[in-house]
């Protein structure tokens, strides 16, 4: 009896150990996700250049396009629909927010300088486009308090072509 | 007697207890290193306008050096030159040989591959 006792003590601790794991591997797999796919938008939405400016010899983003191809692009990698909550298949278990989307280009920034927000602290040579996403914090294991969400910053830049 | 019969019945929900947190880590790691992958290759297939061989071969080496079989790795992407502002799909399936504990006592079947998926605008100029 004693032992069926100790042994069931250890299965329950067991348990809680291995769904805690779990959460925490769901949580690492969903922020590279959501990071690697964050990267890729925000290099769709820098390419969106207007070209009767580039003609001028100023780099500016079209900001109305950026934010299409931005969001497009995050929809095809993370399997969302238009309302961004995911579909079937898709690696996310809740819809993705974005917190923050700015265009650092010509019309708005002289460079280089230090950009300094949403947990971003670096220098930015060139035009830009920066971006922070979020998602809900996986729950396996449900405890006392709410886990703050996945939240992901990125920052494209333009680079010179040195080929 | 009793006692021995107890420790018997038990000894799999030990080994269970051991084993179950390596492989679920091992999966998930093996998971994260093709996602990686597929996401290293769409950047790079973004600059060249599609996956070229030289990457594919680069690729392969990568997931080979964590223990895949070059066999066991696909690569699935357009052969297509893609120019600035068209689209690049990349995906990476990998054998999934490994079988999870959980799912052997359930009806439940685990996902055949392990796969990573990329897709980027293309910044190629002729």
């Amino acid at each position: 009896m004693d032992f069926t006792i100790k042994l069931s003590f250890i299965v329950v601790l067991f348990t809680f150990a291995w769904l805690y794991q779990e959460q925490n591997q769901e949580w690492d797999l969903q922020r590279n996700v959501m990071k690697e796919a964050n990267n890729l938008s925000a290099h769709d939405a820098a390419l969106q250049v207007d070209e009767e400016a580039k003609s001028a010899g100023r780099l500016v983003i079209d900001p109305a396009r950026a934010r299409s191809a931005f969001e497009e692009t995050l929809r095809r990698n993370l399997a969302l629909d238009e309302t961004l909550s995911p579909l079937p298949g898709s690696p996310l278990t809740s819809g993705v927010r974005i917190v923050h989307f700015e265009i650092l280009d010509d019309t708005n920034s002289t460079f280089p300088f230090f950009y300094e927000a949403h947990g971003l602290a670096q220098w930015v040579y060139y035009p830009s486009v920066v971006s922070v996403i979020e998602t809900d914090h996986p729950q396996l294991v449900r405890r006392i308090f709410q886990q703050k969400p996945i939240q992901v910053p990125t920052v494209q830049e333009h680079k010179e072509n040195r080929r | 007697m009793k006692e021995t019969l107890l420790r018997a019945i038990y000894m799999p929900v030990l080994f269970y207890i051991l084993l179950q947190p390596l492989y679920s880590y091992l999966d998930y790691m093996y998971d994260t290193a093709v996602k990686a992958n597929a996401a290293y290759l769409t950047q790079k297939a973004a600059v060249e306008g599609k996956v070229t061989p030289q990457l594919r071969q680069e690729v392969i080496n990568k997931l080979t050096a964590i223990g895949f079989h070059e066999d066991e790795i696909q690569i699935e992407s357009d052969a297509v030159t893609r120019y600035r502002g068209e689209r690049i799909d990349v995906t990476i399936r990998v054998n999934r040989k490994r079988t999870l504990f959980p799912y052997i006592f359930t009806s439940e079947s685990m996902p055949d591959d392990y796969v990573g998926h990329g897709t980027i605008m293309s910044e190629y100029m002729d």
